[in-house]
């Protein structure tokens, strides 16, 4: 497409000592990922001792964003790890704007002082610099950490590198069992951790908004129940167990509810239940399939799947209940939707006759905008930033987690785990 | 009073003739003076050493000698009792004849106290006229100062009207010299308004494909990707001949640093950008107001 | 062979509903054409999933005779479907009967849907597949007591494959006792 330029030109009178400032308006630009060199970061410990390389982890982080087109250090010019060993006109003949040097000093058995600086190539200027200490565990988090600032002062968005996901995952023994789970990781699937195993399926994770506690679904009792869990502790309560199916809770904004589906009254419905009350209350009452309800961002409204039209579309009640609006028209199936953080859009799967993508709709304007191209894409959720969704994707024999920036310019593969993974939720902030 | 006082010296002269005749006629019977005495104790003091024979026949001769004195100024005493009847008598007559001759004197002496009075009535007259004529005099001289002053004056002014014409005149002159001078520069600047109107047309136009380059090259490196909407900020550039970009300064900001910052890295990156040879028309576009508003 | 053949009456039905049936969607119709495709490769499954009802030991039961509908223990359903297909009436009605004559058996009808779509609609769709089956056989008489319902949606997948044939084998419901 080609660009419409508006020039305002003020071609004031001249005369021989009088000169004029031309004015030219910039209504245009382009969308391209930032370019970011990020330096290996000095070792000031033992030779052959270097922890973790925390340069790649911070170059992962921000190119999966899509916002950031990292350079590989074998192409740099120079890898400084000290701004004045920074060669600012060799970086800016390559077209790079900013540039991440640090170091990495021991600071006694397992403890690391990491020490960084976020430097603009054009200005010259240090934009961020930190010292962080930390022990040999925390340096992939301290990796993500400087991710998430570098990611806020150039793209003035909070960076939500270091959050974590929740997941389920499905392997297959020997015998043929299956063993399932539900983990959570870090937000590029690193550090894994178990918090349950059953043989029977697992569902429907959701992250409390304080990152706490995960409601899920089990069907540990050959039927599917609702269960919240404490994170840290394990400790767990069932929190529905009807009669018909209990499903797809999730955590209303404020943590005191949740918004879970119920057949027990013999088709399923949206309900809200007060977990300090266990008072219930029924906000669809429709002889269609309602369910997968998540909150709006502000907590007035559900959006929600129904079949009510004939296909599955997604409505939107307000939670105190009433007349559903429905809000997707494109396509034949659309389901699942999750909000954006600001509550603008929806990220949902969609079929238009090209298989199940995933896709974010305008809700203002209903635009759809498809994001992924395989045919088998589902669960998608959007980073606490807005500016990632992750999803889980089939590829070959097996279901893995995938991400692509709220764009649909980047998408990266997070095939970390054996076997299946699916139904990945992003977490929320962690508290500053 | 005048004739009085003139003739009273007259008189005491006269008086006064006779008083110093007297007296050197009969200066040896006056007493010695007081200063004698004193002149005798010297004497006595010295004459301590005089021989007392000496003395004696000293005294002797001394007696003598007084002897022969008296007599001698007995006879004397006579003649001039005689001498005095004598001049009693002249002196009667001489009286008589004073006394006519103050008479005479007496009427002259009016007489000329009447010429004298007529003497002062017409010396006062005269000084009257005198005084008249130095009054007339001291007016003449006033009238006469007056009128030169006036004179004066007359002159001054007519210097001054001379001169304020003279500064009227001068005056025109210049402003007809400089209404001239002013067509002229009206004249020049039209004309040279029109070349430069016909210049910068035709510059213009070569500016204008310039600016159309300028703003795609900016906007080719202006990464708009994850910024808010509806931002804008303004900068302003200079650039040197061949188009590099020396200087980029903010003028306003968008509020939103990593808008700012984006809008100065397009830039920088865009540098140089395109410009003309011509260093005309370069210098005209030199400076360059940058507003970053992206739809 | 029976049993093979009541397979192949079974995707007869099918072919004859979707022609019979104008909304039906195109992937309906692809998954159709898969499913006709691939008949052959998918013996291998089938005979497993099948497996348990024709290990026969006839005569014990009803239940284990591999020529009576009961034998039939998996009902399938079209894309995004929980209409019971002609075919499955007899079976359900066989079943429904037996359940009647036996009121002390209960049956637990398990609903699941293919991989497509998203997980917590097809558990709702697996739910209502199985209700399908639940009013079809409730209306033989047996008491609501003897068959409960459930979902696994997506969850226990039959066949593993990302394809129409594993999808047209997961779209079902178990009936078991």
């Amino acid at each position: 497409m080609k660009k419409q330029i508006i020039i305002l030109l003020l071609l004031t009178h001249f005369s021989a000592n009088s000169y004029s400032v031309l004015d030219i308006t910039i209504t245009q630009g382009i969308e391209e990922a930032l370019p970011i060199a990020i330096a290996p970061f000095e070792w000031q410990g033992q030779p052959n001792e270097l922890p973790v390389a925390m340069h790649l982890t911070i170059a992962n982080d921000l190119a999966r964003s899509g916002r950031f087109i990292t350079m590989d250090a074998r192409d740099m010019p120079q890898t400084p790890s000290q701004f004045n060993q920074i060669n600012f006109a060799d970086w800016r003949l390559l077209g790079m704007e900013n540039i991440v040097i640090g170091n990495i000093r021991p600071q006694g058995p397992g403890q690391y002082e990491i020490e960084f600086r976020l430097i603009n190539i054009y200005s010259g200027e240090q934009i961020a610099g930190f010292r962080i200490p930390a022990r040999r565990d925390q340096l992939r988090r301290t990796a993500h950490r400087i991710s998430d600032i570098v990611f806020e002062k150039l793209t003035g968005v909070r960076g939500a590198f270091d959050t974590r996901i929740a997941y389920i995952t499905v392997k297959r023994a020997a015998d043929g069992s299956k063993l399932n789970s539900l983990q959570v990781s870090d937000a590029d699937g690193f550090n894994p951790q178990v918090l349950l195993e059953s043989p029977e399926p697992l569902m429907s994770p959701s992250w409390s908004p304080d990152g706490k506690m995960i409601a899920y679904v089990s069907f540990e009792n050959r039927s599917s129940a609702i269960y919240i869990q404490d994170i840290l502790t394990g400790a767990r309560q069932r929190v529905a167990n009807n009669p018909g199916i209990n499903s797809a809770p999730s955590w209303s904004p404020d943590g005191t509810r949740l918004a879970l589906t119920l057949s027990k009254e013999g088709d399923p419905e949206i309900f809200i239940l007060n977990l300090a009350s266990r008072n219930l209350i029924r906000i669809t009452n429709n002889r269609a399939i309602d369910t997968e309800p998540t909150w709006s961002p502000d907590g007035s409204n559900i959006v929600f799947t129904s079949d009510r039209g004939g296909s599955p579309q997604v409505y939107q009640v307000s939670s105190s209940g009433g007349t559903a609006r429905r809000l997707t028209f494109e396509g034949n199936y659309n389901s699942r939707a999750r909000y954006s953080p600001d509550g603008q859009l929806l990220t949902l799967v969609h079929n238009d006759g090209g298989g199940f993508r995933i896709a974010v709709m305008d809700i203002a304007n209903r635009d759809i905008n498809i994001l992924t191209s395989s045919g088998l894409d589902e669960s998608p959720s959007f980073s606490p930033n807005g500016n990632m969704i992750i999803y889980a994707t089939t590829r070959g024999r097996g279901t893995e987690l995938a991400a692509v920036s709220a764009d649909g310019r980047v998408h990266q593969r997070l095939g970390l785990q054996e076997g299946d993974v699916r139904e990945p939720e992003w977490g929320p902030f962690p508290p500053l | 009073m005048m004739n009085l006082i003139m003739i009273k010296p007259a008189l005491s002269s006269a008086l006064l003739h006779l008083l110093v005749i007297g007296m050197l006629m009969f200066s040896f019977d006056l007493t010695p003076t007081p200063r004698q005495p004193i002149a005798n104790n010297v004497d006595i003091i010295d004459a301590v050493t005089v021989d007392s024979v000496q003395v004696e026949q000293e005294l002797k001769d001394i007696k003598a000698l007084e002897q022969q004195k008296q007599q001698e100024r007995e006879k004397q005493l006579a003649d001039m009792q005689k001498q005095s009847q004598e001049a009693e008598r002249k002196r009667q007559q001489e009286e008589s004849r004073l006394a006519d001759i103050k008479k005479q004197q007496q009427v002259e002496e009016t007489r000329r106290k009447q010429e004298e009075q007529k003497l002062v009535d017409i010396k006062k007259q005269q000084q009257q006229e005198q005084q008249r004529l130095k009054e007339e005099e001291i007016k003449l001289a006033q009238a006469k100062k007056q009128q030169e002053e006036l004179k004066k004056r007359q002159e001054e002014e007519e210097q001054r009207r001379k001169d304020v014409a003279e500064q009227k005149r001068q005056e025109e002159l210049r402003l007809a010299e400089q209404a001239r001078k002013k067509q002229e520069a009206e004249r020049l600047a039209a004309e040279q308004k029109q070349r430069q109107a016909a210049q910068d047309r035709q510059d213009m136009t070569v500016i204008n494909s310039y600016v159309a380059r300028i703003a795609n090259a900016i906007e080719r490196e202006f990464n708009t990707a994850g910024l808010t909407e509806g931002l804008s900020c303004i900068f302003e550039i200079r650039m040197i001949p061949g188009g590099e970009v020396a200087e980029v300064k903010i003028v306003k900001t968008s509020g939103n640093s990593v808008f700012d910052s984006r809008a100065e890295i397009a830039v920088k990156r865009a540098s140089p950008l395109p410009v003309p040879d011509n260093p005309r028309i370069f210098g005209k576009m030199r400076e360059i107001r940058l507003t970053f508003a992206p739809n | 062979m029976i049993i093979r053949m009541i397979y192949f009456v079974t995707l007869t039905a099918v072919l004859a509903a979707c022609g019979s049936t104008t909304e039906k969607t195109d992937a309906t119709t692809v998954e159709d054409r898969g499913n006709t495709a691939s008949t052959s490769e998918s013996d291998s499954s089938n005979a497993r999933t099948f497996g348990t009802g024709t290990d026969a030991r006839a005569g014990m039961s009803a239940l284990d005779d591999p020529t009576s509908p009961l034998s039939v223990r998996i009902l399938y359903f079209d894309y995004d479907s929980s209409e019971i297909l002609p075919a499955y009436r007899e079976v359900l009605e066989a079943h429904g009967n037996y359940l009647v004559q036996n009121p002390n058996i209960t049956i637990s009808l398990e609903g699941h849907a293919d991989e497509r779509g998203s997980r917590e609609y097809n558990l709702a769709l697996g739910e209502r597949r199985s209700q399908s089956a639940k009013r079809l056989m409730m209306l033989l008489g047996p008491a609501s007591s003897q068959i409960s319902s459930t979902s696994y949606g997506e969850e226990r997948p039959i066949a593993e494959g990302h394809d129409d044939e594993s999808w047209s084998q997961n779209r079902r419901v178990e009936i078991i006792y």
